[in-house]
């Protein structure tokens, strides 16, 4: 609890180490001598570190730390800010500022290396399978993944601390806290404890503070220690509670914490109210959405003949490419715009357009065509459209991007108006820029007081040494971290049981205990799946299979004890009569909830990551086969289209012409897939490949029979049986008819044994209606209907909906 | 521009000098004193601006001494060039107008019958200067100052311009440069190590220098690359043209006693080299904000401005930096470079081509910079690396 007596500027703290005025002065002075606390802030883009020291009138403060960091030109410099980023760069690896500096001249990937932290807890194999420093390079360093970037600039930055310290004679027996987002799964906060101990820094789970309760610390130490004005500090004074947003907006997230604060018997005490969950929204989605609408079609005018970038290459190197230069025209037009004292996009649409230059984009190739970009530029009038679905009009449903949506979200699960919020806390490099704070406030009530500390970049950091001392000198925990989702339990009829409901303490301090009840007599499978925020956030299925050979008894009880640790980690225990079950649940493959589809996708990814790393640019071509093949399993059919296109470009012997017709079709691009029906017409002209070119005919009679014909003599193919024999039964001609009684006689059999498919089954019901054989019409009908059923049923659910448990509320609703 | 800080964003210090300004009320004159990147223009414009708008009706000239001075003054986004007059003393002179309040920048550089007849013009007169930074006059001293005008001083005790690096290179180049005590380093940009580059010869440095001036260049940020003179100037740019595949650029025309550099700027305009000459009435310091560009300066010229990346060549041992250099007065060149050094906000580079660098450089302690070797084949060329 951080505390202040009721005369401002005098305080006294029950916790005996966030004072202005105290009565352990020896006792602080002690731990101060003998230890040093160190607090870091890791940004996806800024890293920073504070210290926590004493002031003159021996009130307690943390101030920030200037660490060595390597210059491109082989000496150091110093900053109080430590760019996240690092860069292999003439066979030295730097970090921090430099490195920065590098991106336009690197590859991201290869050779540089930013924003790792978003990439945390996502398990999609080697993150970085085309880097220069493979553990087969012979290189000393090794970065594939996330992990080995966070683990190594950790390292590093853990030796410019030590250095730091030692030159400016801290004690050398140190204690470390470290930021991270308040929305930071259980898996992302494990990696980050994995790789921070991997780096030589010693932490715990304790260590661990959620940045927006880092920023309140650091906000409410500044108000004890300075003469800030504010209404909000002085209504706390005062004896009033207080709802402070936290609006912690990065490069990579948007963080909002709800807390309450108040005063209770001169004790003033803070409480997270909720958390807005985990929201990749940052200032780099600014960046990335410049580079492409704005910047891409600048780059493809030098190369004129260039067809189009693919998806791959615009996303995981085009993009990556410009976007340097796109923050730079941004900070450049931002700064413009800040000189002239213009604070909001609606105020920003009466100016007149205004062209901002960049700094070239190095040239550099891609599959032999040279791209370069001397002149970047950025129209005013252009950024104000870039800006808009993230700070203009804000509609809940529509404009999901926006930068209010996490603020709603955590108003939400708080249960709280917006005109119950008295202050907002702006903290996190993208705060700086005055359109955000502008969208914000512009939607909160006119009673709502914006803070704005005077670093928003260092905020944190300071918080987080404040924390780091209160933790390690007092075992003190300010503020308990809370839970950003509910946690529930899928029941029959897809209805969610509430497990652990939002915004709950961690750790915590009981098991919550639910309810639900076997369903049918017999059931001898129980399958209890686990999910958070909604049912497409599965985190793992628990089975319980009956040691009875008549199964489970129906309304028999099912108990399940809930409990969640310090990192949000989630422990269930399930009990049937006497048989149990514990399980420990992290969600390795993503931070958002994710697809059936989806999930197919990233264990795709990861596979061909995995390959990518393994043989770089002779990938093999099985890899890159296998990968379009599960991308058009996974419904991602441009994807797919597009990596057997790469296949080819392997082995031009390969022919995969008419699986990429095939995939453009089903991604809607027409036009590719009409080219590519020529093309694999040309090359082979099979069935297949003439019913595929015959549908780029539809409107040409002529054409179109002769490759219906042309595909019949060549196999007995189905669809183009059918649309022969309707093409011309339609004209009259009595071939038609012959066909189509041809075609039911091909798929006979088929309904018969529970064969045919959806596709034929439409197709034979529409000849019936035509040749009226109505009972075979019925039978038909029948069939679809059954097929319908399988097919609805989610062919990638972990779990069989028939093994659920009911809830025991049935009046309950699931979300 | 960078150099323009808002209202909102000075600092305490400097919020409480300011307001002292605009409440003194005695006949004495402000004279607002402070070490290199103290913000002694920055605070003298916003004086100006307040003054401007707490009393509309009456007439206001900023004066200084360069024409660069005058066009960055210029660039303030508060300033409103309807009301508000901005020219060099010399123009001031001319004009023969009296003005309610005058702000006089670069005192130092002034003498004394030039600053009798501004004294003349001016009903209320705030002045700022830095006697260790004179540059162009030798015979006017604080003595000649303080006898035309009795002055009441206000020290800047907040260095926003230098880094801690930097200053302490400003300090061993002038030793007995004037630090006030409680003088403090605010900068909050990063302390590079500044680099000091021995090239085998002066080809090779002058590639070096363009290189990594135009690499380190970006819109807002410019590099500028400052020499003594005007020889050396254009000697340099025959190796910028040389190295983007040119003909040699026009001469600048010399017209009683100052170089036109018309036909020199249009030349690099025409061939998109993103070189500029910034001095007397020639170069745009707005163009910069916008797009990438390379200044070449005078040491001259670039008193009173500031960059985050400055480049000094020629630093070499059997060359005076001063082009008036004269033995009785070895003071020029120590200022001169002391002035040079301190035009950095964050990067600097000092470069030389022959065994030994220049005096001033040796005296400067190992341990203040980082050293570069550029011998001949120093460019790694850059592989162009072809994606999947």
């Amino acid at each position: 609890m951080v505390s202040l007596s009721k005369n401002r500027g005098i305080i006294e703290t029950n916790s005996r180490w966030l004072t202005n005025k105290i009565d352990n002065v020896d006792e602080i002075s002690g731990l101060l001598a003998k230890n040093t606390y160190v607090g870091i802030d890791f940004g996806t883009s800024t890293t920073v570190v504070s210290i926590v020291t004493k002031d003159a009138d021996q009130r307690i403060q943390s101030k920030t730390l200037e660490l060595s960091q390597p210059d491109k030109y082989g000496g150091e410099l110093s900053h109080r800010l430590v760019n996240s980023v690092l860069a292999w760069y003439k066979g030295n690896l730097l970090f921090g500022a430099d490195a920065y500096a590098l991106r336009q001249e690197l590859f991201e990937g290869r050779d540089i290396f930013s924003s790792f932290k978003m990439r945390l807890g996502i398990d999609i194999g080697p993150t970085y399978p085309e880097t220069t420093l493979k553990q087969s390079s012979g290189y000393d360093i090794v970065i594939e993944n996330a992990n080995d970037a966070t683990k190594l600039f950790f390292k590093l930055l853990h030796d410019s601390i030590v250095r730091a310290l030692k030159i400016k004679n801290y004690p050398n027996h140190v204690y470390y806290a470290i930021s991270v987002p308040a929305s930071f799964e259980a898996n992302q906060r494990k990696d980050l404890i994995m790789d921070i101990k991997g780096a030589g820094i010693p932490i715990e789970e304790g260590c661990l503070i959620d940045e927006p309760n880092a920023a309140f610390l650091s906000y409410m130490n500044a108000a004890a220690t300075s003469n800030l004005d504010s209404k909000f500090v002085t209504r706390l004074t005062d004896g009033e509670s207080n709802n402070l947003i936290v609006f912690d907006f990065g490069a990579g997230t948007c963080d909002v914490s709800i807390l309450e604060v108040k005063f209770d018997k001169n004790n003033l005490i803070s409480k997270n109210l909720a958390i807005s969950r985990f929201t990749a929204l940052g200032g780099d989605n600014f960046d990335a959405d410049i580079a492409r609408k704005i910047l891409v079609p600048q780059l493809l005018k030098s190369a004129p003949d260039f067809d189009e970038f693919n998806r791959r290459d615009l996303e995981e190197r085009i993009i990556p490419r410009l976007q340097p230069t796109a923050e730079e025209l941004k900070v450049i037009a931002i700064k413009w715009l800040t000189d002239r004292h213009i604070d909001s996009l609606k105020r920003l649409g009466n100016v007149t357009d205004e062209l901002f230059v960049g700094s070239p984009v190095p040239k550099f190739k891609l599959r032999d065509t040279e791209f370069k970009l001397d002149s970047p530029t950025l129209k005013l009038h252009d950024l104000i459209q870039i800006f808009k679905p993230y700070l203009g009009k804000y509609a809940p449903l529509v404009t999901k991007s926006h930068i209010f949506a996490p603020i709603d979200d955590a108003l939400k699960k708080a249960n709280l108006e917006s005109k119950e919020i008295n202050a907002i806390l702006f903290i996190g490099g993208s705060s700086l820029n005055p359109l955000v704070q502008t969208a914000i406030m512009d939607i909160l009530p006119t009673s709502v007081e914006r803070l704005v500390p005077k670093d928003l970049r260092t905020h944190v950091s300071i918080g987080t040494a404040l924390h780091g001392f209160g933790y390690h000198a007092f075992g003190f925990d300010m503020i308990k971290p809370i839970t950003s989702e509910t946690i529930s339990l899928i029941t029959k009829g897809n209805k969610l049981e509430i497990l652990v409901p939002v915004s709950t303490e961690v750790p915590t301090a009981k098991p919550f205990i639910t309810t639900c009840i076997i369903g049918k007599q017999g059931q001898k499978i129980v399958e209890l799946p686990i999910c958070a925020g909604n049912i497409n956030k599965l985190l793992g299925v628990i089975p319980i299979e009956s040691e009875n050979d008549n199964g489970f008894n129906e309304n028999e009880e099912v108990i399940i004890y809930a409990s969640l640790t310090h990192d949000k980690v989630l422990l269930i225990e399930a009990k049937i009569i006497d048989q149990e079950l514990k399980t420990a649940f992290l969600n390795p493959l993503s931070n958002k909830e994710l697809s059936p589809q989806e999930k197919l996708m990233l264990e795709a990814k990861r596979e061909f990551n995995l390959a990518l790393l393994k043989y770089g640019s002779r990938i093999p071509k099985s890899y890159v086969k296998k990968y379009a093949q599960k991308a058009s399993d996974a419904g991602d059919f441009a994807l797919a289209a597009e990596m057997f296109i790469t296949v080819e470009r392997i082995d031009p012997m390969e022919d995969l012409s008419t699986n990429i017709c095939y995939n453009y079709s089903m991604a809607g691009e027409d036009l590719k897939s009409d080219e590519w029906a020529e093309i694999a017409y040309k090359r082979n002209p099979n069935g297949c490949n003439c019913w595929n070119l015959s549908l780029r005919y539809k409107d040409n009679d002529d054409i179109r029979e002769r490759l219906l014909r042309e595909c019949l003599s060549k196999s007995m193919y189905l669809p183009a049986l059918y649309c022969l024999g309707i093409m011309l039964y339609n004209r009259n001609d009595y071939e038609g008819e012959i066909l189509l009684n041809e075609y039911i006689q091909n798929v006979s059999n088929k309904l018969i044994n529970h064969t045919i498919s959806f596709l034929e089954c439409q197709y034979l019901i529409h000849i019936c209606e035509l040749l009226q054989k109505n009972e075979l019409l019925d039978k038909a009908t029948l069939e679809l209907d059954k097929i319908k059923d399988i097919e609805d049923k989610s062919l990638y659910n972990n779990y069989n909906p028939r093994n659920l448990v009911e809830s025991k509320h049935k009046s309950r609703l699931g979300k | 521009m960078s150099w323009w800080v808002n209202n909102n964003n000075l600092s305490e210090k400097q919020v409480h000098i300011l307001n002292s300004l605009l409440n003194h009320d005695s006949n004495k004159v402000c004279w607002l004193k402070g070490f290199p990147g103290t913000g002694k223009t920055l605070l003298l414009t916003h004086l100006l601006v307040k003054l401007s708008a707490l009393n509309p009706e009456t007439s206001i000239c900023y004066i200084t001494y360069t024409n660069s001075l005058v066009e960055l003054v210029k660039t303030s986004p508060d300033i409103n060039l309807s009301k508000i007059n901005i020219m060099t003393n010399y123009n001031f002179i001319s004009q023969n107008k009296v003005y309610d309040y005058v702000m006089l920048d670069e005192i130092q550089d002034l003498d004394k019958d030039r600053l009798f007849k501004i004294k003349k013009l001016s009903k209320k007169i705030f002045i700022t200067g830095d006697f260790d930074q004179q540059i162009f006059q030798k015979n006017f001293t604080y003595e000649d100052l303080t006898d035309l005008i009795i002055v009441q001083e206000y020290e800047l005790f907040e260095i926003f311009r230098l880094t801690r690096n930097i200053f302490d290179i400003a300090i061993s180049i002038k030793p007995d440069a004037h630090i006030v005590e409680g003088l403090e380093i605010k900068n909050t940009n990063a302390n590079s190590g500044v680099k000091l580059v021995q090239a085998a010869n002066v080809t090779v440095e002058y590639e070096w220098v363009w290189t990594e001036a135009l690499r380190n260049s970006r819109p807002g940020n410019p590099s500028v690359i400052l020499f003594p003179n005007n020889t050396l100037i254009y000697e340099f740019s025959k190796s910028v043209a040389h190295l983007s595949g040119l003909k040699p650029p026009p001469k600048p025309n010399k017209f009683r006693n100052r170089f036109s550099y018309s036909s020199f700027n249009e030349f690099w305009k025409l061939n998109n080299v993103k070189l500029m000459y910034l001095g007397g009435s020639y170069g745009n310091l707005k163009e910069s904000d916008h797009k990438q560009v390379v200044y070449l300066m005078s040491y001259f010229s670039s008193k009173g401005l500031d960059f985050r990346n400055v480049f000094i060549p020629n630093l070499n041992y059997n060359l005076h930096i001063s082009p008036n250099y004269d033995l009785e007065n070895p003071d020029l060149d120590i200022n001169l470079l002391f002035v040079a050094v301190t035009r950095s906000r964050q990067n600097l580079f000092l470069s030389y081509s022959t065994n030994l660098c220049h005096q001033l450089i040796s005296n400067i302690p190992n341990n203040y910079y980082d050293t570069i070797f550029i011998d001949n084949n120093y460019l790694t060329n850059q592989k162009e690396v072809s994606f999947f």
